[in-house]
């Protein structure tokens, strides 16, 4: 080994220590837990059936594709617009797909086109039936697809319900992505997954869906004016909106107004939802990801307190923060979050004073 | 063992493995994490069907190169490109945190250069379980190892070359 290979080694070495996120890790598990709960048992079934159906009648599987308009049934695309018989016509492996929109597309709104479209049922998500008649593996494209403004899909779960062979009730999930997926708008992202149905069956019903399902937020402070008076601070309107709970809060602050120098602007963020004002760090279902700042540079001094520094700021300044942020919409507790910013003035490296407001963003009304 | 009871084992062990080895195959933080829960989703399915004929290690290593390989396939097919220039931005982002230099060479490798680096050097295979995972003869491991190593040497050199000339400007 040369003294080449010697330096990569060492520096493999420190790649090798990179970990996943233990709250990924964590998630993960949990995860693998429920499936093996809900899905695991079923499969193995389903793999039987595959199994007795490929020995015994040694069939093509032969999988449905072409999934209904507006929630019904459709096998032209299977089985030939003139065929007239339910033998299925291809031997390959069709993919079916279901759609996930954001916004979703109301039964009465707008239809999109294209190969891979179909209505929007519920709210988030996607229902259509399957028509499999004697597909047992059926290949699925889930496409997340954010219409008209930048969304965050949670966690994506495809759910098959129908009957089997013998009229038992069959259901399975199929948990698509686990990790946040943001999009902006008009941007999709597909993910293919292969679901097990009994054949011989009535049909089933694939849905997609995002429980947590979330536009993005925007929280928008204005006119934060800072004006300095021969030491006394006050402020300027603040008007917060915020419409939904969870997904990616922007916090748009201008024309912060700093007289004769203030070097920090200090964002903590000091409530939670179910978790009355405690900080978020103190609630794992919370996470504060990440801080943007058009304007100078962020830190994070922990999960609840983010500095901005611009340097000595004088007159006026313009900036943004967004955070991203995500909560937890199963807490039914859910408080206000308050978000309080405090604005310390140094004077020749000295604090001087510093103004401090809360901003308390109401918790919508559940649907 | 129950099934479950062993992928949650199998996922203590070798999870972080798995996710730096799919982070280096396919550029994106966010994919690799979730290739790497679909390796466990895979595992968990088809437990029953493993014989033990090479070690939990090399069998969950060979899911994942599958499942990159379905990644990969898949990317191809996909129309919309904006998200992937979104994640070689996310990419860049994390060459940032980590080891800056180095990532950044290897990603200039081709995925099979970067796959027989990460798993013979970062996670430290053997030739014959590289072989393994990867479906090659030793040979063909131990060619594309030299290959790998003589083109991320080359890179290396450019790289300390153009640093050095920045320094003296």
């Amino acid at each position: 080994m040369d003294l080449f290979e010697k330096e990569l080694q060492e520096q493999f070495k420190l790649m090798s220590e990179r970990k996943l996120d233990a709250d990924d890790k964590r998630q993960m598990i949990r995860n693998l837990r429920q499936t093996v709960h809900s899905t695991h048992l079923t499969h193995r079934r389903s793999f039987n059936w595959l199994t007795m159906v490929s020995a015994v009648v040694a069939a093509v599987i032969v999988v449905a594709g072409g999934f209904a308009v507006s929630g019904h049934l459709q096998r032209n695309s299977l089985f030939g617009a003139n065929s007239g018989s339910n033998v299925p016509q291809k031997t390959a492996l069709s993919p079916a797909s279901v759609v996930v929109y954001y916004p979703p597309i109301q039964s009465t709104g707008p239809v999109p086109s294209g190969p891979t479209i179909d209505t929007t049922i519920n709210v988030g998500s996607t229902k259509r039936p399957v028509p499999v008649l004697t597909a047992s593996r059926l290949n699925v494209d889930v496409t997340l697809h954010a219409n008209f403004q930048d969304v965050t899909f949670q966690p994506v779960t495809l759910h098959v319900d129908g009957t089997d062979a013998n009229d038992k009730p069959y259901h399975k999930n199929y948990i698509i992505t686990t990790s946040p997926v943001h999009l902006g708008k008009n941007q999709s992202k597909n993910y293919q997954t292969v679901i097990d149905v009994p054949p011989n069956s009535g049909g089933y019903t694939v849905m997609a869906d995002s429980p947590t399902f979330n536009p993005t937020q925007r929280s928008e402070l204005e006119n934060i004016l800072f004006v300095n008076h021969g030491g006394y601070y006050q402020t300027g309107v603040i008007n917060c909106n915020i419409r939904q709970l969870h997904g990616i809060i922007s916090l748009t602050v201008t024309q912060v107004q700093m007289t004769p120098t203030a070097t920090h602007v200090l964002f903590t963020i000091s409530g939670a939802p179910g978790a009355g004002h405690a900080p978020f760090a103190a609630d794992q279902h919370t996470v504060l990801q990440q801080v943007i700042a058009n304007h100078g540079s962020v830190r994070t001094v922990n999960s609840a307190l983010v500095a901005w520094s611009g340097g000595p700021v004088h007159g006026q300044q313009d900036t943004t923060l967004k955070f991203d942020w995500e909560g937890d919409p199963t807490r039914s507790n859910a408080e206000a979050i308050h978000f309080s910013i405090q604005v310390p003035i140094i004077i020749n490296g000295r604090l001087e004073n510093y103004e401090h407001f809360d901003v308390v963003i109401p918790v919508p009304a559940k649907k | 063992m129950s099934t479950d009871v062993a992928i949650e084992h199998l996922f203590n062990l070798y999870a972080d493995s798995l996710y730096r080895f799919t982070l280096h195959s396919v550029g994106d933080p966010t994919e690799a994490r979730d290739i790497t829960q679909d390796v466990f989703y895979r595992a968990l399915r088809g437990w029953q069907g493993f014989r033990n004929e090479s070690s939990p290690k090399t069998w969950l290593f060979q899911i994942a190169r599958n499942c990159i390989r379905d990644s990969f396939r898949h990317r191809k097919k996909t129309t919309n490109n904006a998200i992937h220039d979104h994640t070689v931005t996310e990419f860049s982002m994390d060459i940032v945190e980590t080891k800056i230099w180095l990532d950044g060479l290897l990603a200039q490798l081709s995925l099979n250069y970067r796959q027989v680096i990460a798993l013979r050097f970062i996670e430290d295979l053997s030739i014959e379980d590289t072989a393994q995972v990867l479906r090659w003869s030793h040979g063909k491991v131990r060619t594309t190892q030299y290959r790998a190593l003589r083109v991320l040497r080359s890179l290396v050199d450019e790289s300390r070359r153009s640093c050095s000339l920045h320094d003296r400007r």
